[in-house]
């Protein structure tokens, strides 16, 4: 494929995203979220303190995490651009650039409510089952220190408070945890 | 003396209520680091105010929680804002480029001929062209860069900051060794 070919095709691209602002916003925020998710899956592979047999429960919660992440954002924004749009149409029909404005704000609206209240409870639910499965096939959750299941103080209905020590070496083991953002 | 009834000082002459469609088209040309600045901003005001507000804890972690969530989100708000906006401000310096503008308006032209080319040219020039591409190239060049920054800057601030933050309330946290 010669330059001429890539130009033109990179170019095609590059006008697409421009003309359709709200769809690559949405877009490349949930790609920044897929690739915080990559990086912090391939850190926990990569851990030589996690036993395998733990890894076989943690990589794959970890990849359902941010899975979760990006499908709860898609869910909330897609119908929300989509509601907006309409809504949009009916008030401006002449006026495209409005109808864009009000889908951008949308998928903004969704990054906000999906990342400050939907992703703290789906990761809290996948941590606890991954905790559960664990215990019965005893394995012992991975010491704080390390990873202790991602479940974050604020969801933690039916365990005991955690402790400032137990807390700080959560977080500070999970600076990039699935609430992480590009 | 005759006096006029309030409403008619209410507004000037030329006050024509708010035009929701130009606000809205004005919302179209929202770039990513204006998005991450309002996604961090919603983050600052809530995610510490949830900590807070968390019975399920107790007190010393609430607050420790509330400010590592106060610290996160700013931290991460502050180096995406910086990252995007930097990247964006390159690729648009590059279009003072004369030759660069000409090449990239071939490219992003509809069509090969010289009218196509023309009408590219002028969009990227006079309306507001260079700096909407440069918007789109700078968020896809500082999704990359952030993958470094991510470890890099925001790990280590944030927990610099956190631990400022619960030191100056007068909590001390015993932090593990050379995680800082």
């Amino acid at each position: 494929m010669g330059f001429e070919k890539i130009g033109s095709m990179a170019g095609k691209f590059l006008k697409n995203c421009v003309e359709h602002n709200s769809t690559f916003l949405f877009i490349t925020s949930a790609a920044g979220w897929a690739l915080a998710s990559t990086a912090q899956t391939i850190g926990l592979a990569a851990n030589k303190e996690i036993p395998k047999e733990e890894k076989k429960f943690l990589v794959p919660q970890e990849i359902l995490d941010g899975t979760f992440n990006i499908a709860s954002y898609a869910a909330i924004s897609l119908p929300l651009m989509k509601g907006v749009e309409k809504l949009a149409q009916s008030k401006f029909p002449n006026n495209n650039k409005a109808v864009e404005g009000a889908r951008c704000l949308a998928a903004i609206a969704g990054g906000i409510v999906s990342s400050n209240i939907i992703t703290p409870v789906l990761r809290n639910k996948t941590g606890a089952i991954v905790k559960e499965k664990m215990e019965s096939k005893n394995l012992t959750p991975p010491p704080a220190q390390i990873y202790d299941g991602k479940t974050q103080p604020f969801f933690r209905a039916k365990n005991p408070p955690l402790s400032i020590q137990s807390y700080m070496n959560f977080t500070k083991s999970m600076p990039n945890s699935g609430s992480l953002r590009i | 003396m005759k006096v006029s009834a309030v409403q008619d000082y209410n507004c000037s002459p030329n006050f024509k209520g708010v035009d929701a469609g130009s606000i809205l088209s004005k919302a179209s040309n929202i770039n990513s680091w204006q998005q991450r600045a309002a996604l961090g901003v919603a983050a600052i005001a809530l995610q510490p105010m949830i900590d807070l507000h968390n019975k399920k804890v107790d007190e010393e972690t609430r607050k420790v929680s509330a400010a590592r969530s106060f610290s996160k989100a700013l931290v991460g708000m502050t180096t995406g804002v910086i990252v995007r906006g930097g990247s964006m401000k390159v690729i648009e310096g590059a279009f003072k480029n004369e030759a660069f503008t000409n090449k990239f308006a071939k490219y992003t032209a509809s069509d090969k001929t010289k009218e196509a080319i023309e009408k590219s040219k002028d969009f990227i020039k006079n309306q507001g062209g260079a700096k909407r591409y440069a918007a789109v190239m700078g968020t896809i060049a500082g999704l990359g860069i952030m993958m470094i920054t991510n470890f890099a800057v925001d790990a280590p601030l944030t927990n610099w900051l956190t631990n400022k933050i619960t030191k100056g309330q007068g909590d001390t946290p015993n932090a593990p060794k050379g995680d800082n």
